[in-house]
Parts: structure tokens; C-alpha cells; sequence
């Protein structure tokens, strides 16, 4: 919901979700990657190699060991790479 | 020893282990409406984390394992497996690194491989080698993909291929499986290869001879030179099984023997841990011949930046997820660095020494069908027990009540009765003379008191199984009393 609320990215799928999801950037996803890698977060997995058809789409996953903070920042740094 | 109850017969009702911590973000209900939710587990075991701790330390002290004491498993090469490659396995900057990471972010790991990886082939007088494959087996079926690729490139794959009578069951189930039927090749009274059975067995349809060398019995191949000479007159390649590499690290090269294609096992000549069944690594190096068809991806330098490379048309393919088991990589890479060229010579030298003390102390207690000079590892037979009614496998279970484990039986199976001794060059004189006096005083038992080894062991955590039993009615699962899981699922409606 964090990661969504940013302009220019969308959750890909509508189904429920359990640790991990696929958003879809306006953007080439390795420039955002870039930018959160700036931020000092290794981002989610690029679906692009495997997945041509969905080439702007990232794979993030998220498990109990990230906080609300952690998660926040995610969000953040994905706002300054938009 | 008191027998250890399963974690199931530990269970309380109510008692925990862990706690996950407590939700931070605001809760929604309905997130996972529609999916079927499981309430409960039947007989999942409830215990605290101390009970946990102690059921599987108090396991694991029931299992004999290479610190605890001499391993002699032939073959395996069950040497020491150094701390010092733990904790440089365990830099969080290795151990905490996702193999899905760009490749950006794990040059360090990038460069490592790649630093094996040259390492490796220096060692082993090749040209280029892939650390994909994660078990021996698997090195050896990619190793005769690589040859089927090549063959099949210059418009015939071939049918058959070549393999000693002393070989490995793996190398004809690897050839098996690779497409190709499989021609025995005889050994001579020496226990190598009889060369005469080799030529006239050789012609345009055999894609590959696989050889081991030195072979099962621990004999070195002294035609080594001259068998790669005749399979190359037909066109053929030489496939080595590496796996006896422990008797000639730092010593000689395969490639200068005239092999075009070895495997590795890092979990033995390179020290990385067996555990119990892995992870292991079985690297496979080949000539330039080969290259092209290396499964993807290779590992690439430019500048002095790594990068994968997927595009390699010949290429045999993917073998592995990801890049082979990378934490063996780093634990085999420390040993090699630690040791250094004339510390990898030394290990050779070490093994062979040991085991031909083994060999010459037991050589007229224990049978030994082949004369022949051995390097790293001998192989008795239970030919003299026999006469009392004692075969190989009593001598191994009464070996335990002495508190050693057993060498590698029946196996090769050109020798009735093997008894298969590889010491490996860690261990001291000390124990060395401890295991003789005890296979000495066993062979003494033997003409004495045979009943004794036929009923061994008897001072062990069990005592001898039924095999057969086991086989045929095993019992792998434990169930809860009422036979399946709990009832209270909710199913959508």
C-alpha cells in the first residue's frame, strides 16, 4: 500500500498477496534500482530477464524481520526515484 | 546411552519456542480473504527453545562424524575440515548475500569464484572450468554433456562409452543418463587397465573414455599417457573422475596427462565439509576444446569488473539454480590460499605416506588381491576371515566398538570382500597406530571368537540394524493418533 501510493507506481496483480508482490514502474526499473541501491537499499528482483513480457516490473518482498520503519523508508526511497 | 525420544514425544501443550514480534503496522483483517486457512497442525511439536537445543545437540552427539575421531572412508577422503574456513564462509558480506543480487552488488563474490576458479585450473593443467555443478555425480554428467555437445557439434554424438571395471557405479549411470550405452574395459593383474582390452575396444563410435586415476584401488595408471593417446587416435575424449585428486594435488596435472575433461569434489580433495550429504561442489575443468559448450552462465572480467555472461549459443545449458553452492566456493578457496602451492603438494604427499603405513602394518593381517603400489588409499578384502565365517562388514561393525568408522566396503567390486582404507594426510602417527592395533586385534577375534564380530557392535548408540527390514518396511513418517492432519481447515465456501 506504502509502495503504491507513490505516482508512477502500480501493484501489477490483483490477487492476495502473503510475503512478497510485483509493482509496475513508468520508469525503467534498473534506474530505479539505481536510485534506491544511492539510498542504501538493494531493491526488489528485476523481472525482466525472465519475464520479458512485464519488463518494468519488480518482485519486492518483505518478512517479519522488517519494521514499519524499514518499510517507510522503502517507501521513500522509491518516491525520490520516481 | 538413554535412546533420544522424537521432538513429537517432547511435546506439551502450550509450550513455545519463538514468538514473532509483535505487528507494528496497522492490522487488516480481511487480507487473505478466500484463502483457505489452516488452524492447526495435528501433533505439531509444541516445545520451548532450550528442549530444541537439547534434543538436536543430544542427535547429533549419537552420530560419529570427523571430530570425533578417524574416518577412514575410502574414496571419501574424509579429511580435516578446517574452522578457519567456517568463519571466513560465515563474513556476512558472503554468508548474507542473495544469489539473485545484480551483479553490481556482489562483485567481491564475482571475483572470488573467478579466483577459484583459475586456481582450480591451474591445479589441474586445464583451460577453463565451471563451478556449477554441486555433487561429483553432477560434475560427471556435466562433464559428459560437455563431450556429447562437442560430438554432436561435429555431426555425430556417438554411442558408446569406455569404463574400467573398477570404476565408480556414477561414471556408467552418468554416461547412461547422458544417452550413451557403456563397454567395460577389463583390468589387468596389476588392477590398472589392460591396454590391449582398451584398443581393441576403441573405434569411431566411442565418444569418451571415463577413467579414474589413480583408480579405485589407489594405483596410479602408469599408462595413463599412452590410454589418452589411443582414445584421441579415434577421436574420442578422456574423461577423468577427480575424485581421488587428494594423491596428486601440487604433484602432477591431469591436462598433462592428456585428460580433457575432470570433475572436482570440494568436500573431499579441498576440505570443504561432507555434511551428512552435502552441499557439496563438483567443479568440472576442461581443454579449449570444450569451452564453448560450459553451462551458463560464465564468469567474465572486464576492467576489473565481473559480470555473468548468458550469452554462449554452444552452451549445454543451465545445471544448477544459481551459480553452484557459492559458501563451498569460499570455504574451498580459504583452504587452497591457506595452504599454498607447497602445502598442496604436502597433502599429497602426507596421504599417500599414510596410507602406505596402513598398508604395510596390515598386509599380513588383511588380504591385499593386487600387489601393485598404491598412493592415497588401499583396498583389503576379507579373503583370510572368510575362513572363520567373517566377512567384511562384521570386521566394519566390530571396528565401531573401537571407536573407529568403518573404511569403504565392497567396493570396488573386483575385489570380494573390500575393505576400502583412506586415511588422508590429517591425521597423526597416534591415531594411525591406534586404527591397526584395533583392525589387528579384530583380525585376531576373527579366528577366535568370530561370533563376537558377527554380533558387533555392542557398545554403540544401536546396535546392527536390520537392512533388509529397513528396506523393505521402512518407517518414514511419524503420524499423530488419529492418522492426519487436523479437521479445522477453512475451506472457501
Amino acid at each position: 500500500e506504502k509502495c503504491t501510493r507513490v505516482k508512477g507506481i502500480e501493484q501489477k496483480f490483483d490477487g492476495p498477496v502473503f510475503n512478497e508482490f510485483v509493482l509496475e514502474f513508468n520508469k525503467p526499473y534498473k534506474d530505479v534500482a539505481l536510485s534506491l541501491k544511492k539510498a542504501g537499499i538493494l531493491g526488489g528482483l528485476g523481472l525482466a530477464p525472465d519475464y520479458p513480457e512485464i519488463g518494468n516490473c519488480a518482485l519486492f518482498c518483505v518478512t517479519d524481520k522488517h519494521s514499519k520503519e524499514e518499510i517507510e523508508r522503502l517507501a521513500d526511497a522509491l518516491d525520490t526515484a520516481m | 546411552m538413554i535412546r533420544e525420544p522424537l521432538i513429537f514425544d517432547l511435546s506439551d501443550k502450550g509450550k513455545r519456542a519463538f514468538r514473532v514480534p509483535e505487528l507494528d503496522v496497522p492490522v487488516k483483517k480481511d487480507v487473505l480473504q478466500g484463502i483457505p486457512m489452516r488452524r492447526d497442525i495435528e501433533g505439531f511439536p509444541q516445545v520451548s527453545e532450550i528442549e530444541i537445543v537439547r534434543h538436536f545437540t543430544r542427535l547429533s552427539r549419537t552420530n560419529y562424524c570427523i571430530d570425533i575421531g578417524f574416518y577412514p572412508l575410502g574414496s571419501c577422503t574424509m579429511k580435516y575440515n578446517p574452522k578457519i574456513n567456517e568463519k571466513i564462509a560465515g563474513l556476512a558480506g558472503f554468508a548474507g548475500s542473495h544469489p539473485s543480487a545484480p551483479e553490481d552488488a556482489v562483485q567481491g563474490n564475482l571475483r572470488l569464484l573467478k579466483t577459484l576458479e583459475i586456481l582450480l585450473t591451474e591445479i589441474t593443467g586445464m583451460d577453463v572450468l565451471t563451478l556449477q555443478p554441486t555433487a561429483g555425480a553432477q560434475g560427471e554428467l556435466v562433464g559428459m554433456l560437455l563431450i556429447r555437445a562437442c560430438h554432436s557439434e561435429r555431426g555425430n554424438p556417438r554411442k558408446t562409452v569406455l569404463i574400467p571395471d573398477s570404476a565408480h557405479g556414477t561414471n556408467p549411470s552418468s554416461a547412461h543418463i547422458c544417452g550413451y550405452s557403456v563397454r567395460e574395459i577389463k583390468s589387468n593383474d596389476a588392477g590398472t587397465v589392460e591396454l590391449a582390452d582398451l584398443d581393441k575396444a576403441m573405434n569411431e563410435d566411442v565418444a569418451a573414455l571415463m577413467i579414474t586415476n589413480p583408480n579405485t584401488l589407489g594405483v596410479f595408471e602408469p599408462d595413463i599417457q599412452h590410454i589418452c593417446e589411443i582414445v584421441h587416435s579415434k577421436g574420442g575424449f578422456v574423461y577423468m573422475d577427480g575424485a581421488n585428486m587428494n594423491a596428486l594435488v601440487g604433484k602432477c596435472r591431469p591436462g598433462d596427462m592428456g585428460v580433457d575433461v575432470i570433475h572436482l569434489n570440494l568436500h573431499k580433495t579441498f576440505s570443504t565439509p561432507h555434511g551428512g550429504g552435502g552441499p557439496g561442489s563438483g567443479p568440472v575443468a576442461v581443454k579449449k576444446v570444450l569451452e564453448p559448450y560450459l553451462p551458463v552462465p560464465v564468469i567474465e572480467e572486464m576492467d576489473g569488473t565481473y559480470c555473468f555472461n548468458y550469452n554462449r549459443p554452444l552452451s549445454i545449458g543451465k545445471v544448477r539454480s544459481f551459480y553452484g553452492n557459492f559458501l563451498v566456493a569460499v570455504r574451498a578457496l580459504a583452504y587452497i590460499l591457506s595452504l599454498g602451492p607447497s602445502g598442496l603438494r604436502e597433502v599429497a604427499e602426507m596421504a599417500v605416506l599414510n596410507s602406505n603405513y596402513i598398508r604395510k602394518s596390515l598386509e599380513n593381517a588383511y588380504h591385499l588381491k593386487y600387489k601393485t603400489s598404491t598412493l592415497h588409499e588401499c583396498v583389503f578384502s576379507d579373503k583370510y576371515q572368510r575362513e572363520y565365517g567373517v566377512k567384511n562388514i562384521d570386521i566394519a561393525k566390530r571396528l565401531i566398538d573401537y571407536g573407529v568408522h568403518p573404511p569403504t566396503m565392497s567396493f570396488p567390486l573386483i575385489v570380494q570382500g573390500a575393505l576400502m582404507v583412506e586415511p588422508t594426510e590429517t591425521e597423526s602417527k597416534r591415531d594411525l597406530d591406534l586404527f591397526i592395533q584395533a583392525m589387528e586385534s579384530i583380525a585376531l577375534e576373527a579366528k577366535k571368537n568370530p561370533d563376537l564380530l558377527k554380533n558387533a557392535p555392542h557398545s554403540s548408540y544401536v546396535r546392527r540394524l536390520d537392512e533388509t527390514q529397513a528396506a523393505r518396511n521402512p518407517i518414514l513418517r511419524w503420524m499423530p493418533e488419529s492418522g492426519g492432519d487436523s479437521e479445522k481447515d477453512e475451506r472457501p465456501k
